[in-house]
């Protein structure tokens, strides 16, 4: 059997959610990718004599107040939008896997000190620490990604304890201890492996979020700056012109539901199949 | 130097474990097995077997702890022994395998490597020597197809498979000691006569010691050299299987005996001990099998059997009784 067939078999044993997230996910996924392929003009052109034209032509979706190609600037905003999302959360997943599973073998002070930083992070808005820290730093890809971090990996560190805590106690972490195993080993071989799945669904749900808030950062002018933009900054740009060019507002707004959306489903169904296989574990022994 | 004839393989001195600091779970346990030599611990549920045996490789899950006494595996003391040396010796000189074989397994990690995994950490091997040397021990465990087996996961196997598997696991680096702590419950009779005969012949093979804990007395008599007798917490007998299985001396050990299935095979009714094991949130006065005892019954509990604590009295070469009707 090839790996690729394995991936498609494992793939149609999953909740149907996931399937249809994935396909939608994945369809978006591959048009950024292949934005220049597709698109057949520079977002950053100008044509003042076609601002605010309507689809037509080889302007798919027309162009915005500056006669900028939508459908051109649509595709490159995404990349922005979607690989800070997503630069952020692979970030955010590793360090809070990492430090909660840690805290929650750990135990004692430590822990209880971890989780208590925590406590105070959790207890911010992720937009709030976002602000303070553009203000310090000043705007950008990089900021953007640390200030989304920064507060990004608390969720994940709460629930990679009360997972580490859940496995801990586990028969196969004390047969791992009797064969000699250190503290380390255990922790990286046998906690964070079984709580791999949990994390994953939780992490595709919190794609949306993650887009979203980059989003409206972005739309506050305090993400990429221009001439980059992203879904965030072209919902910001088109706020003037919605009622002469409605696609301008639709077009990176629908772009920005449709991809949380579909990773987002992803994430359910996940959790549907983590759930099920749970109880199924949970009835036989 | 001593050579390793001479050293017990596991020395267990005067071992006390308590709940926190206030309740004894097992005291005075004094135990002693040597190379090539299998021992059995008997007792009936909550008699403290289990307990003993996780604090010989300091295992114990807080808030139990071991309050006094000390445990040696091949002269290397186990017992406030720092973490390093400890993870050493586990695995490395010592193996256990448990009741429920299926939840030893880790479920996210194939079933080759987990065997394999002392072995990278004990001796260095790299990933793949560690593979390899996990199939040739699944074969040797009589595991069918063991290089596909290696790749498959827990859940996969029958239960026991599970236990060929983690017999496997505790033997990849060679141990002095296994302790096999209820090796067959959870498993068929016809699977637990296969495990205990595979046990056997690991033994002759690598002049294994085993610690063999059980209730079940059919298994101790096919396979220990010597038995000790478990009762609420403390050794009540202990002495060579024969002794122990024609002529017992403790009231609690006869008891055992006429218990069994065993006593039974002719017909008759099934034996039971009248009363339950106490739980060792209750202190009891002298013996503690007395409030359940027909000897200290028959005696009205006027004796030093309510009294006073039995010292162990020899009755026979090897042949230990803590009872106040024991004659020497």
């Amino acid at each position: 059997m090839t790996f690729l067939t394995r991936i498609v078999r494992w793939t149609m044993r999953q909740h149907w959610t996931f399937i249809a997230g994935l396909l939608c996910g994945t369809t978006v996924a591959l048009l950024l990718i292949a934005a220049p392929v597709i698109s057949l003009h520079d977002p950053v052109a100008q044509n003042l004599s076609m601002r605010l034209q309507g689809p037509g032509g080889d302007h798919w979706l027309g162009n915005d107040q500056l006669g900028r190609d939508l459908w051109a600037r649509l595709l490159y905003g995404g990349r922005f939008s979607v690989v800070v999302a997503a630069l952020t959360l692979v970030l955010s997943v590793t360090i809070g896997t990492v430090i909660g599973a840690w805290c929650g073998r750990v135990g004692g002070a430590i822990d209880e000190f971890v989780m208590r930083v925590v406590d105070v992070l959790i207890s911010f808005p992720e937009i709030i620490v976002a602000l303070f820290l553009i203000a310090i730093i000043g705007p950008g890809f990089g900021t953007l990604v640390l200030a989304l971090t920064l507060v990004g990996w608390t969720p994940f560190a709460r629930l990679a304890r009360g997972i580490a805590l859940d496995i801990s106690s586990r028969d196969y972490i004390a047969a791992a201890e009797v064969l000699g195993c250190t503290r380390t080993f255990i922790l990286l071989r046998h906690v964070i492996p079984n709580a791999l799945r949990p994390i994953s669904a939780m992490t595709f749900l919190r794609f949306g979020h993650k887009l979203i808030t980059v989003g409206a950062l972005s739309y506050l002018g305090l993400g990429v700056q221009p001439p980059d933009s992203d879904w965030g900054a072209m919902l910001a740009d088109a706020r003037q012109f919605a009622v002469r060019q409605p696609l301008l507002v639709f077009a990176p707004g629908i772009a920005i539901m449709v991809t949380a959306l579909s990773v987002t489903l992803m994430g359910q169904g996940l959790e549907i199949d983590a759930d099920r296989s749970r109880r199924l574990r949970a009835g036989q022994s | 130097m001593i050579s390793p004839g001479d050293t017990p393989c596991l020395k267990v001195e005067n071992l006390d474990i308590s709940i926190g600091d206030a309740v004894a779970v097992a005291r005075g346990i004094n135990l002693e097995i040597r190379r090539g030599e299998t021992v059995a611990l008997v007792g009936e549920s909550g008699s403290g077997k289990t307990v003993t045996a996780l604090s010989l490789i300091d295992l114990l899950p807080p808030p139990l702890k071991v309050t006094r006494g000390s445990v040696s595996i091949c002269g290397q003391k186990i017992t406030r022994a720092a973490p390093d040396a400890l993870n050493r010796i586990r695995g490395n000189r010592v193996g256990m395998i448990f009741q429920q074989p299926s939840s030893m397994l880790d479920p996210s990690c194939r079933v080759g490597r987990q065997v394999g995994e002392a072995l990278r950490l004990h001796r260095r091997a790299s990933r793949g020597e560690a593979f390899e040397r996990a199939v040739e021990l699944l074969r040797e465990v009589g595991i069918p197809e063991a290089d596909r087996r290696a790749r498959s996961f827990a859940h996969q196997l029958s239960g026991g498979m599970a236990q060929r598997v983690m017999i496997a696991a505790a033997l990849s680096s060679d141990p002095d000691l296994l302790i096999a702590d209820e090796p067959t419950t959870a498993l068929d009779v016809t699977v637990q006569a296969q495990i205990l005969g595979l046990l056997e012949k690991e033994k002759k093979q690598r002049t294994l010691s085993i610690l063999l804990i059980t209730h079940d007395l059919s298994i101790v008599s096919a396979m220990a050299d010597r038995v000790v007798v478990m009762y609420a917490g403390g050794i009540v007998e202990e002495g060579p299987v024969a002794t122990i299985m024609r002529a017992p001396q403790h009231p609690y050990t006869k008891a055992l005996i006429d218990c069994s299935l065993m006593r039974t095979a002719g017909g008759g009714d099934l034996e039971s001990i009248p009363g339950t094991i106490p739980p060792p949130t209750r202190s009891i006065p002298g013996c503690r099998f007395h409030p359940r005892c027909p000897h200290a019954l028959a005696r009205r509990q006027e004796s030093a059997c309510a009294r006073e604590e039995p010292a162990a009295t020899r009755t026979a070469a090897g042949h230990l009784v803590h009872c106040w009707a024991a004659e020497p």
